[in-house]
């Protein structure tokens, strides 16, 4: 099996590098990061290979020390009106953060002048910020807009798994306040820390109590914890200009301080197993092997598992045994999250399993056909369509490895989609595939992609 | 509960630092004019506690914001429009923001809605006397969202009185991005369909009979796309009159509406691969006077 393998990866690194949207090129990127595969092409990639069957346990021993060394993360946005100091705030955690080694000082010119990003040929205006706490790493991101959020939310740019919102204590929280509070709702960002600037600019501590209850009435209003939310009183002006006072440094550390007790989200190792299927191959004695990335959970040798998707809905998921797992000529005592692996399957024949099906802890994924989504169409700038779209419009949808024939079918109240459109449709597939909330998919039509999208609701 | 508090904070304000302000009346004041704590603080106390003079003082307070936000780049916005109720007329505007969280505030929707009734009721074609006419609304908007707001543009279609049977028809696409107004001779059920096509599509004139002269040479010698036309037009060697006239036909497929194919057959069984001209799906009798797209 060994000597397949190495050969199998390798045509499925090749196969996934040619499409630009697939979560396949992530082996290709991760060898060239690791100095292994140089830019030059496949015929290198696969010298390059035979180098790293050796190699690969120095790249294990790397990961393992990382993976101890490796703090929790969370993505924190930051939410709130124009002039309430979103940024300033950011430049401010930074600099406190700067002298603890945690962070690199961004001023506020430098994170309100970000260049737009591009990601997957998607227009991504965002700026990142990256800081640590003595327990925890940061991702940080500034809400621009409603629109510019909405996009970054279905196409997975910014993720958010808190906001900080941020209220001038001077002013209170203005009418659209609200909608970023709707906003933060409805892309579902779990909890909310409020930190009220300006601070000093307010002699009277029970304006600050009004401002309080305001923000807390309307956290309340759009069912979040408002009686609870932690709030912060601060002046991010003062922390920025090295004032070490309460509302100055001492605000940030304990805005800090919250942020780092906030829950983390389950991330990919710890749920259910899950791998979707890139190719399938039957080697004689043996029987058939699968290979594929490890999108959640932990495989081990002996553990049950079901095939789902691509079959009728009456037809039950085919359920077998995992005999043997193997990457780069190398049996593995258990595969997870992240790995490209090929996978022995007890009893199954090649026929039997298909690239766009998944394997899964018995029980855990489900195919569906009709989902309701979330969808940003590409502009023509973005490389996607340049005319608009009606009802029933029939593109390919890529979900993990399936590539399905679907179809739209627009709201009422929507009558045209055009190209820079975000819009909340259903989909209608002619194949059920393994789905469900918040799983992530392409849009494609004719070798280009032409939208990308979110699962919001699953139908049938 | 959270009255409860408010009136404790009343109630603690009172007995130490007597009447002039106290929380619930900030929040009052407040609720009345959406201006800062600060601010509504500062205008209680000037006014001893009356709230309607304190409102009144405030209305100063809206013309400063006023004043420092507007000159602030308004990058965000959303188009406005109506067609009366005999389809004679139709109005639009575009509005802009600094960001697009206002959009859907009643107050900036306010502001949109009167800019509409002058504009279609009243007869204010002119932009700046719309501005003028509006300033009431868009103060109460800029000092309630603290953004800078302001009326981009505005226009006005409709079918002279000497054409009888001239409806306006229009499209407002999703989240108002982008808005149409389509004047046509009469009545057609496929009036709604080119307003979507006119969205979708960009038609940059009604038909080829509009383009200027010189423009049409350009287009024949194939230089329409140079930045130095006229350089271009010395040095580029003279067409064939085949050559010309395909250059012509293209570029009238693309740019003048009538020539367009009407991108709703698209999604429509009957003309699916056979897309029908907008001026055969207007048929002869329906001319189209004028369109205007607002687009962001």
């Amino acid at each position: 099996m060994s000597t397949y393998l190495g050969g199998m990866l390798l045509g499925g690194i090749l196969r996934r590098a040619g499409h630009s949207w697939s979560s396949g090129t992530h082996l290709f990127t991760r060898l060239s990061t690791l100095d292994l595969v140089p830019t030059r092409g496949p015929s290198d990639a696969l010298r390059c290979l035979n180098g790293l069957a050796q190699r690969r346990h120095l790249v294990a021993e790397a990961a393992a020390a990382s993976a101890v060394k490796r703090k929790p993360h969370l993505n924190v946005g930051g939410m709130g009106h124009v002039d309430h100091g979103k940024t300033t705030l950011a430049a401010a955690i930074t600099k406190v953060l700067a002298e603890s080694g945690g962070a690199k000082f961004t001023a506020y010119e430098e994170i309100d002048k970000a260049p737009e990003e591009r990601a997957r040929g998607i227009t991504i205006n965002a700026s990142h910020l990256k800081y640590e706490t003595p327990s925890r790493s940061y991702a940080h991101v500034d809400c621009p807009g409603h629109r510019d959020f909405v996009k970054n939310f279905i196409t997975g740019a910014a993720q958010v798994d808190t906001a900080i919102l941020v209220v001038s204590g001077a002013d209170g929280p203005q009418p659209q306040t609200q909608e970023h509070v709707l906003l933060s709702k409805q892309v579902g960002v779990p909890n909310f820390v409020v930190y009220l600037n300006k601070c000093d600019m307010v002699d009277d501590s029970e304006l600050l109590d009004l401002v309080e209850l305001e923000v807390r009435e309307l956290l309340s209003k759009y069912e979040y914890d408002g009686d609870n939310v932690p709030i912060v009183r601060g002046s991010a002006l003062k922390a920025l200009q090295g004032d070490q006072g309460e509302l100055g440094y001492g605000s940030i550390h304990k805005l800090l301080e919250i942020l780092d007790q906030v829950p983390i989200p389950k991330r990919d190792l710890e749920k259910a197993f899950l791998m979707p299927i890139e190719d399938s191959f039957s080697i004689t004695g043996r029987g058939t092997v699968v290979t594929g990335r490890v999108e959640t959970g932990i495989l081990r040798p002996g553990d049950e598992i079901e095939i789902v998707g691509l079959r009728p809905p009456e037809v039950a998921p085919m359920r077998t045994i995992v005999t043997g797992i193997e990457t780069f000529k190398q049996t593995l005592p258990y595969a997870e999250a992240g790995e490209n692996v090929g996978c022995l399957l007890r009893g199954v024949k090649r026929e039997d399993v298909l690239r766009g099906q998944v394997l899964a802890k018995p029980g855990t994924a489900k195919a569906h056909r009709q989902f309701e989504a979330d969808v940003y169409i590409l502009t023509e700038e973005e490389g996607g369509r340049h005319t608009p779209f009606f009802s029933n419009y029939r593109p390919q949808f890529f979900v993990r490895t399936a590539d399905v024939t679907g179809r739209f079918i627009l709201p009422p109240d929507v009558e045209m989609c055009m190209p820079g459109d975000h819009v909340r449709c259903s989909v209608e597939l002619i194949y059920p595939v393994a789905l469900q909330e918040g799983l992530r998919f392409a849009v494609r039509e004719g070798g280009k992609t032409v939208g990308a999208g979110l699962v919001t609701k699953i139908i049938e | 509960m959270i009255v409860r508090s408010v009136g404790l904070v009343h109630l603690r304000r009172w007995l130490t630092n007597g009447p002039s302000w106290n929380a619930t009346l900030v929040r009052q004041l407040r609720d009345l004019t959406g201006a800062p704590v600060v601010e509504c603080k500062k205008a209680l106390e000037s006014c001893n506690g009356e709230l309607d003079a304190a409102k009144a003082l405030l209305i100063s307070y809206g013309e400063r914001i006023m004043q420092k936000k507007g000159q602030r780049s308004t990058n965000s916005g959303f188009i406005a429009l109506a067609v009366s109720p005999d389809q004679r007329r139709g109005a639009m505007l575009e509005l802009r923001s600094e960001t697009d969280f206002v959009h859907q505030l009643p107050v900036v929707q306010r502001l949109g809605q009167r800019g509409l009734e002058l504009l279609l009721n009243e007869g204010v074609v002119d932009h700046q006397n719309l501005i003028w006419k509006v300033q009431d609304e868009l103060q109460s908007a800029i000092t309630r969202t603290d953004e800078n707001i302001t009326i981009q543009r505005s226009v006005c279609l409709q079918i002279p009185d000497t054409c009888s049977s001239g409806r306006v028809y229009s499209y407002l696409h999703n989240h108002a991005r982008v808005g149409v107004l389509l004047g046509l001779s009469a009545p057609s059920p496929c009036g709604r369909q080119v307003a979507m096509h006119i969205a979708a599509m960009r038609p940059q004139y009604v038909s080829s009979a509009d383009i200027e002269p010189s423009v049409l040479r350009r287009i024949q010698l194939g230089s329409h796309t140079s930045a130095s036309d006229a350089r271009a037009e010395v040095n580029v060697q003279k067409p064939s009159k085949n050559e010309s006239k395909a250059r012509l036909e293209t570029y009238f497929a693309e740019h003048c509406l009538l020539d367009q194919a009407l991108i709703t057959d698209a999604a429509d069984e009957r003309y699916r691969g056979q897309p029908r001209s907008i001026r055969e799906a207007l048929g002869p009798d329906v001319s189209v006077f004028a369109f205007e797209r607002f687009a962001l």
